[in-house]
């Protein structure tokens, strides 16, 4: 894909001998706001980390803009495209606000002093409070804030709701969807609320024990992806062949539920054709996508 | 911009210079003039505090005392990840930080010099300025070695106090073996003291040199481990 | 425009604001001819994707609801008026429909879940097919 922003193919990581990715495929367009979901150790960290030149792949393809992430020369050329806020949203704790502001924009020559403004504003932070004393939302917005008035065309974010409030995570969602829409940054975050990526994400991905299970428009997931509901005039007493997408099925007595990840009208003719079948439809949660893709413990 | 931030980290320590300046000044007083030879002794002494006290003040212009200078831990200073995700290279990041802790420990260096030699009547009317500024060159090239050395520890050793130990039990090491103390022009203790300008009149070029250039050898391997290290 | 979306529904957020904004015109909120509020101030009041109110946008205009003029934003059809006949047409088939339910003596709410799941059958008929890894 020529206007993927972030493209991923077979990615391979390990520590200490135990894989943290296995071959991960990820294509990310530009323009898009990318969810990239997962439980918790899955995978999403290491990933973010090896776009970010934190860690080095053992083995497979990751490129931002074009460029390999595993360059150093590559590696700083992207950092200066894109904007990132870590999981921890730490920052340096002796500076205040307007220090960072002041010490971050050395870095950048396309600092956007319009954006700055904006945002300074809009968020409310205080010019001279010092970082450590800011709350964990006034620090996530800080660090959006950093990545945003560079003029980042990419902003990679890891859990950035993560520990935030509920008024603070709908501020954190309407900025990045404010900045999406206005100046056409791609976003590529991880989470694992599952509500908020259903929200605003256009493509999603979800990673589980190191590689993509899902990936694609969010759309067009949910509108292959269908629950069948069945109830059968007997129980069944041989097993029955739903067919190619048909996933997860549990049997109680008379009734069959299947999760029907595609061909969704070919099982539910199916199971029309069993006697006394009748077929309830229901569309699918990203939550039921995500339960139904990811392994449990 | 580096410069700036490891400014603000560093304030700080001027109260530390200051603690050791007075300390100086008090041996130097309680020992009159060199070459007495309780002097010599005294100065001997001082050389391994020479070593150890600015690099270590140094490394904390470096960062490394307040807070781990290249430490990424989960839940305190995991900033690193910040400045990592600037666009700059991790040598550059490393170099100003070092670069600023040694302009720190040199002006230290500079400091208690120049203010004992004001200060104590004995010095003043017995070492001329160049004598003291000889002394001065000296000891700061042969401090060098050992600032460097705690830069490079600092690098992959993350426990606050960690790279300082490592640093004064080399210092130590270097300072007891006897095998070391024989060869002449390496020994920068003995550069610091008896052979130092106070008592000779002339810099130990080669001590000074095998200092500056250990340095200068373990700044480079500190990029490398830096650039190496995954985070 | 005081739109409400629920997205954990499973219903696609554009086919729920479609439904919003059809139901604005039906009860008179948006009338023909008004202009509708703009992409961008949608998906930062609802907080969702621009693009996903891109495309809620492109299928009204589809079905004729809304125009979308270039460089002034999107306006409600004149012919909506005309939709509003329809749609009093739509009803008397609805009343009928549920007046003969009425003597298999099912629930409002199993009546309900029957209509609901037809129509996410014809939907999910009409959606385009998309990649599943």
């Amino acid at each position: 894909m020529s206007d993927a922003v972030i493209e991923i193919s077979g990615l391979r990581k390990s520590f200490k001998g135990e894989a943290a990715l296995a071959g991960l495929d990820l294509q990310v367009p530009a323009g898009s706001i990318f969810g990239f979901l997962g439980r918790n150790g899955a995978g999403k960290t290491t990933t973010i980390k090896l776009l970010m030149g934190f860690i080095r792949a053992d083995g497979g393809d990751a490129r931002v803009f074009g460029l390999p992430t595993s360059e150093e020369r590559a590696g700083i050329e992207i950092r200066r495209r894109l904007g990132y806020v870590s999981e921890d949203k730490e920052l340096y704790p002796y500076m205040t606000v307007q220090q960072i502001l002041r010490f971050t924009r050395g870095f950048f020559p396309k600092w956007r002093d319009d954006l700055e403004q904006k945002y300074l504003r809009l968020f409310e932070l205080p010019p001279n409070r010092k970082i450590p004393d800011l709350s964990k939302g006034m620090r996530s917005k800080l660090m959006l804030m950093l990545g945003i008035s560079h003029g980042a065309e990419l902003l990679v974010l890891d859990e950035p709701t993560d520990g935030l409030d509920p008024v603070a995570i709908r501020d954190m969602l309407r900025e990045l969807v404010a900045i999406a829409s206005s100046e056409g940054t791609t976003i590529f975050f991880s989470s694992h609320q599952l509500e908020e990526v259903e929200q605003i994400a256009d493509h999603i991905c979800i990673i589980d024990r190191g590689a993509a299970v899902v990936s694609g428009s969010l759309d067009d997931l949910k509108a292959q992806c269908q629950r069948l509901r069945i109830v059968l005039g007997e129980e069944l007493r041989t097993p029955v062949q739903w067919g190619e997408g048909a996933e997860h099925v549990r049997q109680d007595g008379r009734m069959v539920e299947i999760f029907a990840s595609r061909n969704a009208d070919a099982i539910a003719d199916r199971a029309r054709a069993l006697p006394g079948a009748s077929v309830e439809r229901f569309p699918v949660t990203l939550k039921e996508i995500f339960l139904a893709n990811v392994r449990g413990n | 911009m580096l410069w700036f931030k490891g400014w603000l980290e560093t304030r700080l320590r001027a109260l530390f210079g200051i603690g050791m300046c007075l300390f100086f000044i008090l041996l130097v007083n309680r020992h009159a003039t060199p070459p007495a030879a309780t002097g010599q002794r005294a100065l001997g002494t001082f050389a391994f505090v020479w070593a150890i006290l600015p690099s270590m003040t140094g490394l904390a212009g470096a960062g490394v005392r307040t807070q781990p200078a290249f430490q990424a831990i989960k839940g305190q200073h995991g900033s690193m990840y910040f400045t990592l995700s600037l666009p700059v290279s991790r040598m550059r990041i490393l170099a100003t930080r070092a670069m600023l802790g040694w302009i720190e420990t040199t002006a230290l260096i500079a400091f208690v010099c120049g203010t004992a030699w004001a200060v104590v009547p004995g010095l003043r009317t017995n070492v001329p300025v160049a004598g003291v500024a000889a002394y001065f060159l000296t000891v700061s090239g042969c401090v060098s070695g050992f600032y460097f050395l705690s830069v490079l520890f600092a690098t992959f050793l993350d426990a606050q106090w960690l790279p300082f130990a490592g640093m004064i039990s080399v210092a130590a090491l270097a300072w007891s073996l006897p095998k070391l103390s024989s060869l002449p022009f390496l020994n920068v203790f003995q550069a610091m003291a008896l052979s130092s300008p106070l008592f000779t009149h002339i810099i130990p070029w080669a001590s000074v040199a095998a200092s500056v250039g250990t340095a200068v050898i373990l700044l480079l391997v500190a990029g490398v481990v830096l650039q190496r290290r995954e985070y | 425009m005081l739109f409400r979306l629920n997205p954990s529904s499973g219903l696609p957020l554009y086919l729920q604001l479609m439904e919003q904004i059809r139901h604005a015109i039906e009860t008179g909120a948006l009338q023909a001819g008004d202009q509708l509020p703009t992409i961008r101030k949608v998906a930062e009041d609802l907080v969702m994707n621009p693009n996903t109110v891109v495309r809620a946008y492109r299928e009204l205009q589809h079905e004729g609801i809304i125009a979308l003029k270039h460089g002034s934003g999107a306006y409600v059809s004149e012919s909506v008026g005309v939709q509003a006949k329809v749609t009093r047409k739509a009803q008397t088939i609805v009343q009928s429909a549920l007046e003969r339910l009425a003597d298999f003596g099912l629930t409002d709410d199993e009546v309900r879940r029957l209509v609901d799941n037809e129509l996410v059958q014809l939907r999910a008929a009409k959606a385009p097919g998309g990649k599943r890894q």
